[in-house]
């Protein structure tokens, strides 16, 4: 038989037996009638219990090697449900919605059934969620690239699973946002001679961030991974939670603003080669003619460092530097001198008064663009700390309720639709109860993530106390917001968590409110809305959203 | 290396154990022995001498786990047997948990019918290499 027939006459088979597990399934779903009105009756009773967990896990191993993929999902998901319930004492176990389940998988099976066509599990889902950024995952071991690939797609990135490096040369047209590799995920003998040389020629034409993964924790393991070209080395077993969130900022700092430079200095010319080289690394530059007027220059470009002369007319630099150190607002700026003086008992004072670093004149080029660059990253990332929550690294509470009421009063002048969301997460006090307040506290550093991933940039996003949230959704329906909150909501829902070795999940409700419906509504009243409408998500059984009604 | 052919498959559903064995047979030429129970691949394991064993997790009666156990316990199993855990359990700790009982890897379920003599053939090159 040549090779095309055989594989012809393979899929004849496999379609036959998808058959036949077709007509096993509607046993299957009569026997989970059955189960659930037992439990209809009897909601606590132990053996309908574990009949059904039994019932779900063999459909969540089975179905999609059939090809009923979204099915096997669906069980996995309430097998997984079922088992927490299992683990709970007799008398608190919480009655499971098994009619509903049901009508659930047999949805999932009328999808499954119209988009048959492949056999087998997609481990790489590639649903192009429009811009969201593509990681492309490096992992031999199936069983860990499924559940990276579930939880990565959980904070919104699309994922592609790759088995072996190797593969890498299939798509040369495309390129990852991200490339995360297990630094053993290769068959290739070249990989055990010399894993660096291997790993930077396999990478050599890779421009995004690399990260990479492994089982060992040592000095070797990750200058290994640094010599590779990786960025980055995460230990297994992987916590999730960190690396998504690391993948996240890693990704968004990549189209920051440009860094804005204050040149001042006394050579006119050489103030502007300066400024022709930091534009030319896109930077914003502003030359200051007269020291003089440097408080109301400063006030107008409102710069992230200094360059200044450590002569200038009239005063000095350090000089300068100390009167910007008295004025809170500034006292933080970094500023660097330009001076062709190289006595350093007079660099030494002058660092004294104020000032972090010294440029020798002539200036190197390259030095100049990154020191420049480096020292604006520290500024910026000390600006993110004071105003951003350090755990979820979202807006603090002053500073959402800012975002609120500035967005309010832009709306008092010129029309426009925004929404104001109220988000909770759900029983969260058990979570901590049960799990310990560092447990607790990935779930609230999650929600963090999954937020800054799936919203827009322009909308503002506060942690507003606890495990409490308030949004601003700039420019947008509550249809929009409705949409987006609930699919939050849904993502958020299918991340693991794991605590004391036990995997649960958590949920969240939300209440929504837009200006328009409350055209009279003040910043404040907009925000007791949607915390009223929260209250009624959480009243009415949690795990939804509500929309504040008229 | 030695050369791959003979695998011991031990599977209670009867629906996973055809396909699985036509991936196997079929698919990847290799000898199978597929079993309903633990109890069987004991009774018939002396027979069929396997080089590697694959065995579902999760089984009424004996489950996988120990069916792994009985077998090394016999002597059925050693440190040239490879032993793969066919398991929906997807958290890596459990992966964990498996390999420190003895082994070698584990397939995630559902598998892919048209990839699981590959992954098979991998996990038996990986212990041999």
């Amino acid at each position: 038989m040549d090779d095309s027939r055989n594989t012809h006459a393979l899929s004849a088979r496999l379609e036959k037996l998808s058959e036949a597990y077709l007509t096993r399934l509607t046993l299957e779903f009569e026997r989970l009638v059955e189960i659930a009105g037992q439990l209809a009756n009897e909601p606590r009773c132990l053996e309908a219990l574990q009949q059904l967990n039994s019932a779900l896990h063999s459909l969540a191993g089975s179905a999609g090697t059939f090809g009923f993929v979204q099915l096997g999902r669906q069980a996995r998901e309430q097998e997984q449900q079922v088992a927490k319930v299992l683990e709970q004492p007799s008398n608190d176990k919480q009655p499971l919605p098994v009619s509903e389940w049901i009508a659930q998988l047999q949805s999932a099976l009328e999808t499954d059934k119209s988009q048959k066509a492949a056999m087998g599990i997609e481990t790489s889902r590639v649903e192009n969620i429009n811009g969201a950024p593509c990681i492309w995952l490096i992992e031999r071991d199936a069983m860990l690239a499924e559940y990276m690939v579930q939880q990565l797609h959980s904070f919104g990135f699309q994922v592609r699973h790759f088995s072996d490096a190797k593969e890498l040369d299939q798509d040369k047209t495309t390129t990852p946002d991200v490339l995360l590799i297990d630094h053993r995920a290769t068959q290739q003998e070249s990989l055990k001679i010399n894993p660096v040389a291997f790993w930077q020629e396999r990478l050599k034409d890779l421009t995004c961030p690399i990260l990479f993964t492994g089982t060992e924790e040592s000095f070797t393991a990750r200058l290994h991974a640094l010599r590779s070209g990786g960025s980055n080395y995460f230990v297994k077993p992987l916590d999730m939670i960190k690396l998504a969130s690391y993948v996240a900022q890693l990704i968004k700092t990549k189209d920051t603003v440009p860094e804005r430079v204050m040149v001042i200095e006394n050579d006119v010319e050489l103030a502007h080669h300066l400024q022709g080289v930091l534009e030319a690394a896109n930077m914003q530059v502003m030359v200051l003619d007269h020291p003089g007027m440097l408080f109301e220059a400063i006030n107008d470009f409102n710069p992230e460092l200094i360059l200044m002369d450590l002569w200038l007319q009239d005063v000095t630099g350090p000089e300068l530097a100390a009167l910007l150190g008295q004025m809170e607002r500034w006292s933080q700026l970094p500023v660097i001198y330009l001076s062709g003086e190289s006595n350093a008992e007079l660099r030494g004072q002058a660092l004294l008064k104020g000032g972090d670093a010294f440029l020798e004149k002539p200036i190197d080029s390259n030095l100049l663009i990154n020191l420049c660059r480096s020292r604006v990253k520290r500024l910026r990332n000390l600006e993110h700390t004071k105003n951003r929550d350090g755990l979820t690294g979202l807006l603090k509470h002053a500073s959402i309720k800012e975002a609120l009421q500035d967005q309010w009063q832009l709306t008092q002048r010129k029309a426009q639709t925004f929404c104001v969301v109220m988000l909770d997460i759900d029983h969260f006090k058990k979570v901590n109860d049960t799990h310990g307040h560092a447990v607790g506290d990935l779930v609230i550093a999650a929600v963090g993530t999954l937020l800054r991933q799936r919203f827009r940039s322009t909308d503002k996003l506060g942690r507003y106390g606890g495990e409490e949230f308030a949004l601003v959704m700039i420019d947008c329906t509550s249809d929009n917001a409705l949409r987006m909150v609930n699919s939050l909501r849904e993502d958020f829902a299918a991340i693991q968590f794991t605590g004391g070795g036990k995997q649960f999940a958590c949920t969240l409700s939300a209440g929504v409110v837009d200006n328009q419906h409350f055209p009279d509504d003040t910043a404040e009243a907009l925000l007791n809305r949607a915390d009223r409408a929260l209250y009624q998500a959480k009243n009415s059984g949690r795990n939804r959203v509500c929309l504040a009604a008229n | 290396m030695e050369k791959l052919e003979r695998v011991m498959y031990v599977e209670d559903d009867p629906d996973i154990r055809d396909i699985a064995s036509m991936a196997l047979e079929l698919v990847g030429g290799l000898t199978l022995k597929a079993c309903e129970s633990g109890q069987q691949a004991l009774n018939e394991v002396e027979a069929f001498a396997p080089q590697m064993f694959l065995l579902d997790v999760m089984m009424p009666g004996m489950d996988g786990p120990t069916t792994l156990l009985e077998l090394r316990r016999q002597g059925y199993i050693t440190a040239s047997t490879a032993v793969a855990f066919m398991t929906a359990k997807v958290h890596p700790e459990e992966v964990v948990r498996y390999k420190e009982i003895g082994a070698t890897d584990v397939i995630a379920k559902p598998f892919d019918p048209m990839t699981l003599a590959d992954d098979v053939r991998a996990i038996w090159k990986a212990f041999n290499g």
